[in-house]
C-alpha cells in the first residue's frame, strides 16, 4: 500500500493509486459487514444471556455430537424435520430459549434411553454411525445435567 | 338365487355381524379442571383452533362424528382417539410437571411446523381442523410463549 507522496501528481502512477483506493474500499467494506455481522451476534447473545452458560459444550461432549449427530441435528443438515426437530447448532449459538433448552436436554436422554437415536433405518446405512455405551452416557449424563440445572433456576 | 344376490347379501351380512365386535369406546368427559385452554386462557381465536384441531384426539372431549357408531369406521375412530389422548392429554394439562409441559409445548411447535399434524386423513373428513399458514404461526408463537413463561 505504500507508494510515494508525489507519485500521485505524477500522470502515468494516478492508475496505480486508483487500484489501491479502489481495493482499501473494498477492504474497508468487507470488515465493516464483518464487525456489523459480529455486532448483530453479540446482540443475539445479550438477549439471550441465560442460555449462553449452558451453550458451553464440553470438548468431549462436542466431538461425539459433531461426529455422530451433526450429520441431521445442525444447520447443515439437508434433513429439514431432523433439524427443525433439534438443532444443535442452535444450542452453541445460543439461539434456543431457556425453555426450549430445558425441553431438547430432556428429550435427548429420552430418546438415547430408548434406543431411538441414531433411528435404526440410519444406522442400517451408516453402522459407523452407532454410538458405543460410553458415547451414549456422557452424552444422557450431560443432557440430564443440563436439563436439572434449567428446572432448578 | 343369482350370484349377484349373493354376493350384496354376503356384505350386508358381514356389516352387521362385524356391528357386534367389541371394541373400546373412549369415554367422553366435557368438564375437565385440568385443561389446558382453561388453565392457560389464550386469545379466542387460538382456544378455537386448538379445539378444532387438536381436541378430538388429544383431550377427553372428543366430537364423535356420525359414522364413528358404525364399523368398521367406528374401529379407526376409536383407535385414533385412544392413541392419541395416551400420547398427549390437553385434558389432563395441569397434572403435567414443568418438564413435561416443557417438552408438550416444544412438540406442538415441532410437529405444526413440520405439518405432522393435525393428520392429513382427519382434515379431510374436518374441514374446519385445517390450520392456515398464519393459524400454525399464531399457535406457535403462542406455545413458544407459554413455554418462556414457564421458565421465566
Amino acid at each position: 500500500m505504500c507508494y510515494h507522496k508525489n507519485h500521485i501528481f505524477v500522470y502515468h502512477h494516478i492508475k496505480k493509486p486508483m487500484k489501491t483506493k479502489f481495493i482499501i474500499s473494498i477492504v474497508l467494506f468487507t470488515l465493516c459487514i464483518v464487525l456489523f455481522s459480529f455486532t448483530e451476534n453479540n446482540k443475539d447473545v445479550y438477549q439471550n444471556s441465560t442460555s449462553i452458560e449452558f451453550a458451553e459444550i464440553p470438548e468431549n461432549v462436542k466431538s461425539i455430537l459433531d461426529n455422530k449427530c451433526m450429520g441431521c441435528h445442525s444447520n447443515q443438515s439437508k434433513v429439514g424435520k431432523s433439524k427443525s426437530k433439534f438443532n444443535i447448532d442452535k444450542i452453541i449459538d445460543g439461539s434456543y430459549s431457556t425453555g426450549k433448552l430445558a425441553s431438547k436436554y430432556g428429550k435427548i436422554g429420552k430418546s438415547l434411553s430408548e434406543n431411538k437415536m441414531p433411528p435404526k433405518k440410519f444406522l442400517a446405512k451408516y453402522p459407523n454411525k452407532e454410538l458405543t455405551p460410553e458415547e451414549s452416557k456422557i452424552i444422557t449424563d450431560w443432557a440430564t445435567e443440563q436439563k436439572l440445572k434449567l428446572n432448578k433456576e | 338365487m343369482s350370484i349377484k344376490y349373493k354376493i350384496v347379501s354376503f356384505f350386508v351380512l358381514l356389516i352387521i355381524v362385524i356391528q357386534f365386535y367389541p371394541v373400546d369406546k373412549p369415554v367422553i368427559i366435557n368438564k375437565n379442571p385440568n385443561d389446558l385452554i382453561a388453565a392457560t386462557s389464550p386469545s379466542n381465536k387460538i382456544a378455537l383452533k386448538i379445539k378444532n384441531a387438536c381436541y378430538d384426539c388429544h383431550s377427553n372431549e372428543s366430537k364423535l362424528p356420525w359414522y364413528s357408531n358404525l364399523a368398521p369406521s367406528k374401529w379407526l375412530v376409536y383407535d385414533h382417539i385412544i392413541e392419541g389422548r395416551n400420547e398427549l392429554n390437553l385434558s389432563n394439562w395441569n397434572t403435567y410437571n414443568k418438564e413435561d409441559k416443557a417438552e408438550i409445548l416444544d412438540d406442538i411447535s415441532t410437529v405444526l411446523y413440520d405439518n405432522e399434524m393435525p393428520l392429513k386423513n382427519y382434515t379431510l373428513l374436518h374441514s374446519e381442523a385445517k390450520l392456515t399458514e398464519e393459524d400454525k404461526e399464531l399457535i406457535i408463537n403462542w406455545t413458544d410463549d407459554l413455554l418462556d413463561s414457564l421458565y421465566e
